[in-house]
């Protein structure tokens, strides 16, 4: 395939992905100019490595190109963050599930997660991506993906005041 | 239904919810960016190191000369250059030929992709401090290398441009042009011309030199001045939202001083600022204008002096929430003789 045609491929699939990935930038990244930030280097980086990239992997390269720029992004940001033991707006639960229920709440508490839980809950419910496909796009067992899958829901319902309850989550590992 | 399916429940649909919609227009735009940034196949990891190892502008116009007939006696290796006298007819509108051959600009070998998107896909360049260094000295560019120069060019080694601390998510490509800019037009060749610098021009005369058939650089023959002006091109890449700032070194023979008289900025496609740090003194505080191509002659009390061996850092503020910032600077001056330089350029400071 000559540059040309490998140009096109890229330029086709990243046409088709582009919505995907922004969302998943954002959702990570709790910003739109971040999101780009993140996409802009992982399609950048796709791009130079597109011949040797398999198209049916082509997706899970890109996301977990983005998802991995967003941990370092966390890890140079936390440190200018002002962690406080009491956010500042939380969620209130009148009763039961109730909480839950206002859309966009979890949103913000879900970018209080670290990067990692972040991802594999963003992987999980925003693209329905499986458990051991998400393993494989973070790099990590399956049974650390549903160890941070419990963690992070259990954060989140901790913070929306859900009272912990038996999970369908298991922890693994 | 448990509590886990509501929670689950609330987070696919807020996810969602949260989708991004096809933006054609910036789709198109991200993936220009993309594809333009690096060729394919590149290897990016081994980039870098060769990009500083290439950091070498051989030129053989007036920086050279000038740096190279400063303060020695040999002709060689920094010394002095043979006279070059001016051509029979001084009016001649035709360039020297030696001028005519050498290229105005040695560019440097193409920007390898690891300066556009230093950011492997789990480090990123980024990871570097954010601010432009206000109190603390700007690292010194390191390591060099040379070339053997073209057209009986005289090499200068060029250290390599390094980037200091950038914000997260900015990338910063400095690439480095020296060019000379003495134009070959006959109106503008000081061996014609009546407005190029003479001795009385600049406060610390030199010996004159006299003008040679085949004078590499019009600027130096006939002037007590041996480099009338140059140019130092600087490009940065600058993410949206971002803050990058990116080191050169003038070329300069030691003791010699530059003094910056305008700053030209090509394809500024952001309204952000532009700040040059020399040390830890901000020099200049520029505001970028916006689009296009903008040209700032800076009066008396805002040209600054680039001495020898101290870098300049020119830190980018890109303000543009969508798209990258990629201004060029080109920087304008003239030399100064080394004993004047403390005493009649002002070094104006803009916190």
């Amino acid at each position: 395939m000559d540059d040309a045609a490998v140009r096109s491929d890229f330029e086709d699939f990243a046409r088709e992905y582009w919505s995907t990935l922004m969302s998943i930038g954002v959702a990570v990244s709790g910003s739109r100019a971040e999101a780009e930030d993140l996409v802009q280097t992982a399609l950048a980086n796709a791009y130079v490595r597109w011949r040797r990239i398999r198209r049916d992997q082509a997706l899970a390269y890109l996301r977990r190109s983005i998802l991995n720029g967003n941990v370092s992004r966390w890890r140079r940001h936390r440190g200018s963050e002002l962690v406080v033991a009491e956010p500042p707006e939380r969620a209130v639960s009148r009763s039961g599930t109730q909480g839950v229920d206002d859309r966009q709440i979890l949103l913000p508490l879900l970018r209080a997660l670290p990067p990692r839980q972040r991802a594999v809950l963003v992987l999980r419910y925003l693209g329905d991506v499986p458990d051991d496909e998400i393993a494989e796009t973070l790099e990590i067992s399956v049974g650390t993906v549903r160890s941070q899958a419990f963690r992070g829901l259990a954060a989140l319902r901790a913070a929306t005041g859900v009272p912990t309850t038996d999970s369908r989550e298991e922890v693994t590992s | 239904m448990t509590f886990d399916d509501e929670i689950t429940a609330a987070l696919r649909r807020d996810l969602q919810a949260a989708h991004v919609g096809f933006d054609a227009a910036r789709a198109e735009d991200m993936i220009r960016v993309a594809t333009q940034s690096a060729p394919l196949g590149e290897r990016r990891a081994y980039a870098a190191p060769l990009a500083a190892a290439a950091a070498v502008v051989v030129i053989g116009g007036g920086v050279a000369t000038f740096a190279a007939t400063r303060d020695s006696g040999t002709a060689t290796g920094g010394g002095p250059v043979p006279p070059v006298p001016c051509p029979p007819t001084s009016t001649s509108a035709a360039p020297s030929e030696s001028a005519s051959a050498i290229p105005p600009v040695y560019p440097l070998p193409a920007a390898p992709p690891s300066t556009l998107y230093p950011t492997p896909v789990t480090s990123t360049a980024s990871d570097l401090p954010l601010h432009l260094p206000s109190s603390t000295p700007v690292p010194s560019a390191s390591g060099s290398a040379t070339a053997a120069p073209p057209n009986g060019g005289i090499a200068m080694t060029l250290p390599p441009v390094s980037t200091t601390p950038a914000v997260p998510g900015s990338t910063v490509e400095p690439t480095v042009v020296l060019k000379p800019l003495p134009s070959t037009s006959p109106t503008d060749d000081p061996c014609t011309r009546t407005d190029a610098p003479t001795s009385s021009d600049m406060p610390s005369p030199v010996p004159t030199t006299p003008c040679e058939p085949g004078a590499l650089d019009p600027g130096f023959c006939g002037s007590s001045v041996p480099a009338y002006s140059s140019s130092l091109t600087i490009g940065l890449t600058v993410r949206a939202n971002a803050h990058s700032t990116g080191t050169a070194t003038m070329p300069l023979a030691s003791g010699d001083t530059f003094v910056v008289t305008e700053l030209r900025f090509h394809n500024s496609d952001d309204t952000g600022r532009i700040r040059f740090v020399q040390g830890s003194t901000v020099v200049l505080d520029q505001a970028l204008a916006g689009l296009g191509d903008h040209t700032f002659t800076l009066d008396a009390a805002r040209q600054f002096p680039v001495s020898a061996g101290k870098p300049l850092t020119i830190g980018i503020d890109c303000a543009n929430t969508s798209t990258a910032c990629a201004p060029t600077v080109e920087i304008t001056g003239h030399y100064e003789a080394p004993s004047t330089t403390t005493s009649s350029t002002p070094t104006p400071t803009h916190p």
